[in-house]
């Protein structure tokens, strides 16, 4: 049997699912490679903030962050890895799947005797 | 998050460069328009020393603003896997799609709006008549004036229709096609609907104003797209 669209919700990726993750990864996606200023002007999140996330897909191996001075100054770019942009990939078609579930699923299919 | 935010985050990310309307198409803007304001010499030379002035320290404020972004690699003359917009449904609508790199796109485009024109001139007001000793020229120094008047127009055109093209945004939400089209229009029918569009200077002078407003525009989406301040922890 199908996987109803609230069990398909749950299985989303949640480490992408977050809207700031999502905004970073969806610019990641659009380019080779992005620097730190330009992801933090992009999302709006504090240095702080921006850095728990990059730390988190880091860790999940969804982007690669590579350090160089510039003008005596550190810059940080950060680029979307192959498994990122897989699981990026696989968000979207779950989300595309989700939704034309959600479209077709009618509440008897689930609870009859309440109908 | 609205599907429409991240497409502009999208867009914005992919055409980063070319979004720098300070550092480009303001600049252009400015130098057609030092040209049209050629018998004010002062007036030419500090729009001149402006365009220069703004192309070089544009770039640095973009740099150091809003950051940098390498673009994606594009092959050569290949089909790719192109994103034409990741949110046609709600996921991604990946699909194989011709890619011509930006020169030939430019060239092809130009070669195109060229033969168009030319099409357009000797079909319905060619520059000779037919009389029994054969083909008549009948052009003069106004006629040639005209061709010059209407290719500044169609080079603006197809610059404009090149830009949008190039950043495959939708035509119908892109100003570059609006100008594109409304240059190209002015092209064709300005000698013959539009006498006070039909001379140089003033062909300079719309093609000039248009490159400042798109440039103004662009800055514009960039400046909406990431006005946010870069925050500071609380």
């Amino acid at each position: 049997m199908d996987a109803t669209p609230f069990e398909q919700l749950a299985n989303l990726d949640r480490l992408i699912h977050d809207p700031a993750r999502l905004s970073i990864l969806t610019a990641l996606s659009a380019c080779q490679r992005a620097d730190f200023l330009f992801l933090q002007r992009l999302t709006g999140l504090t240095k702080g903030n921006l850095s728990s996330h990059l730390s988190k897909l880091e860790e999940a191996r969804y982007i690669e962050i590579e350090k160089r001075f510039v003008e005596k100054k550190t810059q940080t770019l950060v680029s979307l890895s192959d498994t990122g942009r897989r699981a990026i990939g696989s968000y979207w078609d779950d989300l595309g799947q989700l939704r034309d579930s959600a479209s077709r699923w009618q509440a008897q299919d689930v609870v009859p005797a309440l109908v | 998050m609205e599907t429409r935010e991240l497409d502009r985050i999208r867009f914005t990310t992919m055409n980063f460069g070319n979004l720098q309307g300070l550092r480009y198409l303001v600049p252009l803007g400015l130098m057609m328009l030092s040209f049209a304001s050629w018998p004010l010499m002062v007036l030419r030379m500090v729009l001149l020393l402006g365009a220069f002035a703004l192309m070089i320290g544009a770039g640095r404020y973009y740099r150091r603003t809003f950051g940098e972004v390498e673009k994606q690699p594009q092959p050569p003359i290949v089909s790719e896997l192109s994103y034409s917009s990741i949110y046609n449904h709600i996921g991604p609508a990946t699909r194989l799609q011709p890619t011509i790199p930006v020169v030939p796109r430019f060239l092809l485009l130009g070669f195109l709006a060229l033969a168009v024109f030319v099409l357009f001139q000797f079909l319905f007001w060619p520059p000779w008549v037919v009389s029994d000793s054969g083909l008549v020229w009948t052009g003069s120094t106004a006629t040639v004036r005209t061709f010059f008047t209407q290719s500044i127009y169609f080079l603006g055109g197809a610059l404009f229709l090149g830009i949008g093209w190039l950043r495959g945004d939708s035509p119908s939400r892109s100003y570059p096609f609006a100008l594109g089209i409304l240059l190209s229009g002015l092209a064709v029918l300005a000698p013959y609907s539009v006498p006070a569009a039909a001379h140089g200077r003033m062909a300079l002078l719309l093609c000039g104003s248009s490159m400042v407003l798109a440039g103004l525009l662009d800055h514009w989406q960039i400046v909406r797209t990431m006005g946010h301040p870069a925050g500071e922890e609380e």
